[in-house]
């Protein structure tokens, strides 16, 4: 089996946050929930979105792990990017510190950084009526409609028939389920 | 000395642990002792002398000493007979009977729903005949406290206020503070806590009724943390992250004035609970299928302290404490008889200085000890000790047992 594409389409890139602030304006309405499973089969090696009933990923016990893709305007570059956010509820999270940012603070634009596995999200004023950020969101959220974006593209999508020939789901799933698992190597 | 057979025996072991020696010996066991001496070898008669040293000698700025009644408290040497150069304060309950009746009843409310705070405000206030008299508005008063070098109390405060030590060393300004617990009364009490969900969705909407009329980011750090804690599920709770911010006296009163008005009956104020829970282990926290939070609080003893007890044993005390201690008694045990017979005069000494002592442990010796987070299982302490004749009906002395009870119902092996 050849190994799982990881390149995403036009989808904004996603942003990894470390413990330098990363600037990012919210924007509104256009947030998805994604669930993925984590594979750490050497054909695979990375995050895949979960196929739904009957996926194979689940029947060989992979756990699923549910986030939430916000796409912001990076005003630093000026380009679209995508956090891609924990659905947990713990004050030090990223997800429950944007919706208070959101709701409470009245903006939309944040320093966000991590230190020791807590978030910190900083308020910070925005303009906007800023011209680029307003072009860039617009040709986003024309995309999106579209259907040219999905931002649940950013994971790797990998079918179940695929899926089913990754040698080690094969012979997981044989010990699991009874079946005839065969011999991949 | 490992047996003591007569009264002189008994004198000069007394005489050879003074308070000084404690002190010192407790200073080589790096902080943290268990004084496990048989009943009647004079524990409470060491922990005053300790007491005394420690405060006369300058080691510690504070010394707390919890006993497990408040008889046991009254019956300190200190308290029966306070020096004059030295503030001593005892911690006692609200004077419910002086109170009178009717106050009594409206304290009773507030005081279900943690709202003392507010009591004193509205109950203790110039209406109350003996305001000026009553030690009780002030007792936990920084203004107080500030400067006392002796506070006496029982367990029941520590069980109850899991942090009381932390407050006590914050609000008497005190730099270095031993405790002396007589007996482990506190740590066989249930550590578990519950935050009921009808009562976590008020104190919430109390606090954001709070910031639409006094606009603070202290409050709004408050709201934030309750309003996520309303919808947290049992794997989020086991973050270290949830910190509930030190409760600024004010913010207090005015939370539990709004919550009063709002609410009445049903508000119950959570300040003292959340911080609780911020401070609680890891893995005890979970939300029940009713929504309620449960997590365990263990009492918090972070400075140099002396346990005096027969009955303890180590292992359990360092279980319950989730911190280490020395038992420095523990390899010669000490008894008053070595083939577990009581000496009659020797009894009678005992029963004359220490009456309640022996009522109180000899209770104690037929429950085994159950410890709460160990759930379905139940512990027991060794004894080294000889039980008064009458208490145990007949001249007959307790053995040494450890290991796990599987039936705490079943008492035949004591």
């Amino acid at each position: 089996m050849a190994a799982v594409s990881l390149r995403p389409r036009r989808e904004p890139r996603l942003i990894r946050i470390d413990a330098n602030k990363t600037l990012a304006v919210l924007v509104d309405a256009t947030n998805v929930t994604v669930k993925l499973h984590y594979c750490t089969e050497p054909e695979i090696r990375s995050f895949i979105r979960c196929n739904g009933a009957n996926c194979v990923a689940c029947r060989t016990g992979k756990s699923v792990q549910e986030r939430i893709l916000i796409p912001v305007y990076l005003p630093a570059s000026r380009e679209m990017g995508t956090l891609s956010v924990e659905t947990t509820r713990r004050p030090g999270a990223l997800g429950p510190q944007l919706i208070w940012l959101q709701a409470k603070r009245k903006t939309s634009m944040a320093a966000i950084s991590i230190h020791a596995l807590k978030y910190k999200v900083e308020a910070l004023k925005w303009d906007d009526e800023d011209e680029h950020f307003q072009a860039k969101v617009h040709d986003f959220r024309a995309h999106v409609t579209a259907g040219r974006v999905d931002l649940r593209r950013l994971y790797p999508k990998v079918d179940n028939d695929r899926l089913a020939k990754v040698p080690e789901f094969v012979r997981t799933l044989a010990i699991l389920e009874g079946s005839d698992g065969g011999d991949s190597d | 000395m490992g047996v003591i057979r007569t009264k002189e025996d008994l004198r000069t072991f007394r005489r050879s642990w003074s308070g000084e020696s404690m002190l010192d010996l407790l200073e080589k066991n790096g902080g943290r002792i268990l004084v496990n001496w048989a009943i009647g070898v004079g524990k409470s008669f060491n922990l005053d002398n300790v007491l005394e040293a420690a405060i006369r000698e300058d080691k510690y700025d504070l010394v707390i000493v919890l006993s497990s009644r408040t008889q046991l408290v009254e019956e300190r040497r200190w308290v029966r007979d306070p020096p004059q150069d030295i503030r001593v304060v005892q911690l006692k309950p609200r004077p419910f009977l002086a109170c009178g009746q009717e106050r009594d009843r409206d304290w009773k409310i507030l005081e279900k729903g943690r709202m003392g705070t507010l009591g004193r405000r509205l109950i203790c206030n110039d209406a109350c005949p003996r305001r000026e008299e009553c030690f009780w508005p002030i007792q936990y008063h920084s203004d107080h406290l500030e400067g006392t070098k002796v506070i006496y109390g029982t367990q029941a405060l520590v069980t109850a206020i899991p942090e009381l030590v932390p407050m006590l060393k914050r609000k008497t300004g005190a730099g270095s503070i031993l405790v002396l617990l007589d007996e482990i009364h506190f740590l066989q009490k249930e550590f578990c806590r519950k935050i009921d969900r009808h009562a976590l969705t008020p104190f919430v909407s109390t606090l954001q009724d709070l910031q639409r009329r006094e606009p603070s980011g202290y409050n709004e750090e408050w709201i934030y943390s309750s309003e996520l804690l309303l919808h947290a599920r049992t794997e989020d709770l086991r973050f270290p992250d949830w910190r509930f911010s030190f409760l600024d006296p004010a913010w207090v009163l005015e939370v539990q004035k709004v919550g009063w008005a709002l609410h009445r009956q049903r508000f119950r104020f959570l300040g003292y609970d959340l911080r609780q829970f911020g401070y609680s282990l890891l893995p005890s926290r979970e939300r029940d299928s009713d929504g309620t939070i449960i997590f365990a609080a263990k009492p918090k003893i972070p400075c140099n302290f002396i346990l005096y007890s027969a009955i303890a044993d180590p292992q359990f005390v360092r279980f319950r404490l989730g911190i280490d201690l020395a038992s420095p008694f523990s390899e010669r045990p000490i008894q008053t008889r070595p083939d577990g017979m009581v000496q009659p005069g020797l009894q009678n000494r005992c029963q004359e200085e220490l009456p309640e002592k022996s009522q109180a442990n000899s209770r104690l010796l037929r429950l085994p000890y159950q410890t709460s987070l160990e759930r379905g299982k139940a512990s027991f302490v060794g004894l080294e000790a000889v039980l008064p004749g009458n208490m145990q009906g007949g001249h007959r002395g307790a053995t040494t047992q450890y290991g796990t009870w599987s039936d705490p119902g079943d008492h035949r092996r004591f």
